[in-house]
């Protein structure tokens, strides 16, 4: 018996499973994994080869698949949402391996969630930062520092605050090479198929082509609140041979080679946290993804797909439902996004603009504020109700 | 169960890919029903969720999608549904010509 504690262990899955592998040579085999703990017990025996895998899986009663079962695999330990398991067959005969898109998934919401607070506390410690050094040069540098009487408390409580600032940053840093390195893991095999034309130019290419007019720019703002009408819009321009090329990395510039006419259905799909099962799924039935939004919350993608005159138009969506559903999530997620800005603005705006007419000079800086307030209400309030006339549309359709 | 769905539990006789369920449920309905990857999508992370079907990846690191036995429960009681409506759709077909 032997337990070790590896408090990051999730952080790099493929890394874990090969220190289990290399323990299992040295005759150290998996008993137990402790979730809180983060303590794995080994039992010691006679030195194998065996291979690990690590999966999670938010099912509770999570089977493992026959195919796996019959292809060597046996569940070593659970925990929580965590599972292990071994292999003992040589690698060369093992065929089937657990799917890395719930690891991924979760890695990824760990993720966004320690960027979140990586970027309000560097923004807090900034504003802070700022404030002192002004009061410091507008002093002159006269500036009376006094020490805190509990000087153990704050000293031990800024250490602790650096150290989990800097574990924060480490552990976003981890995770993203992590989940790199699982992604290329599934992804080596179809990559090649959903190459783009893109890839085809460089960029001192694509210029002289705009240079002749072959490839021309289009701008399209705000698309996301009402995509059915940007899935037209790319529609009609390939029948009049304007075919979408790329679009630029914030999704705003759209740039179209010039060419023949040609049939191809446009899709913006959005996704809460997309995936590479995801992306798989729709290449393998010969979608091209032409843009993917960067973002955490809105992860939009454009798929394109041709066919011929006289065929049916392909859907991504091939039913009523599944296609409402999609709309009805879009519609949800701008509203929790921008309501409760709405709501506060309106808030604001509505205290101040007693005040605009109570006071004696004519103008000041606070009205701009509160027409400043009124014209963001308006903007908001346009992309939620747009969201909403497109779930509508669809309904009616 | 929806068409959709059941059309897709039906085709997972042996493990397949996400394309293999689209392009199976096209050959056994005659071409009639022609799934969009986005409602395959849609229904397979669902049915997954409630535990009907689990994924691995194959050799290729692609995803497999395979029943599981709650699935085969679930797939046998439809099935024994459509059994009496196709039953009772033969019996009483004629009273209506």
């Amino acid at each position: 018996m032997k337990s070790i504690i590896k408090p990051l262990w999730s952080y790099d899955v493929q890394k874990t499973e090969q220190w289990l592998t290399d323990q299992a040579k040295e005759g150290y085999h998996l008993k137990e994994l402790r979730r809180f703990k983060r303590r794995f017990t080994f039992e010691k025996s006679l030195p194998k080869d065996v291979t690990y895998r690590i999966g999670y899986d938010k099912i509770k009663p999570a089977t493992l698949s026959n195919t796996m079962r019959n292809d060597g695999w046996e569940k070593v330990t659970k925990t929580g949402k965590w599972y292990v398991i071994a292999n003992e067959r040589p690698e060369g005969k093992v065929t089937t391996s657990t799917s890395r898109d719930a690891i991924i998934k979760r890695n990824n919401f760990i993720f966004y969630g320690f960027m979140a607070i990586l970027i309000y506390i560097t923004g807090a410690m900034l504003m802070n930062l700022a404030l002192f050094t002004t009061i410091y040069f507008a002093s002159n540098g006269n500036v009376e520092r006094v020490e805190s009487p509990f000087w153990i408390i704050t000293y031990i409580g800024s250490a602790l605050a650096t150290a989990f600032y800097f574990f924060m940053i480490y552990s976003v840093w981890k995770i993203k090479r992590a989940n790199k390195a699982l992604s290329q893991e599934s992804q080596t095999t179809y990559a090649p198929h959903h190459t783009l034309e893109k890839k085809n130019l460089t960029k001192a290419e694509e210029k002289q082509l705009k240079r002749e007019g072959l490839i021309i720019k289009r701008r399209k703002f705000g698309w996301m609140y009402s995509p059915d009408k940007l899935e037209k819009w790319l529609e009609q321009q390939a029948t009049e041979g304007n075919r979408l090329h790329r679009v630029n990395k914030l999704g705003t510039t759209f740039y179209f080679r010039k060419g023949e006419p040609q049939h191809i259905k446009y899709s913006a799909d959005y996704q809460n946290l997309s995936n590479d099962t995801y992306f798989e799924i729709h290449r393998q039935a010969g979608w091209k993804d032409i843009f993917s939004s960067k973002g955490a919350i809105q992860k939009w993608t454009i798929w394109s797909k041709e066919y011929e005159e006289g065929e049916t138009p392909p859907a991504l969506y091939s039913d009523k439902t599944h296609k409402l559903k999609q709309a009805k999530k879009v519609a949800l997620s701008y509203t929790v996004l921008f309501l409760p800005l709405v709501l506060m603005y309106l808030f604001i705006a509505s205290m101040n603009i007693s005040y605009m007419f109570r006071k004696e000079e004519a103008w000041t800086l606070h009205d701009t504020n509160t027409i400043m307030f009124f014209i963001c209400i308006l903007v908001f309030g346009t992309f939620i109700t747009k969201t909403w006339m497109y779930y509508m549309r669809l309904r009616r359709a | 169960m929806t068409e959709t769905a059941f059309y897709i539990l039906l085709s997972l006789t042996e493990p397949r890919h996400g394309y293999g369920i689209i392009k199976h449920v096209e050959e056994i309905s005659s071409g009639r029903i022609r799934l969009g990857s986005g409602t395959i999508y849609g229904t397979l992370t669902k049915m997954q969720k409630d535990g009907v079907i689990t994924v691995f990846a194959d050799a290729e690191r692609k995803t497999v999608y395979e029943i599981t036995d709650s699935g085969k429960e679930l797939i046998t009681a439809e099935i024994e549904r459509l059994k009496e409506l196709h039953g009772n759709a033969l019996k009483y077909e004629g009273e209506f010509l």
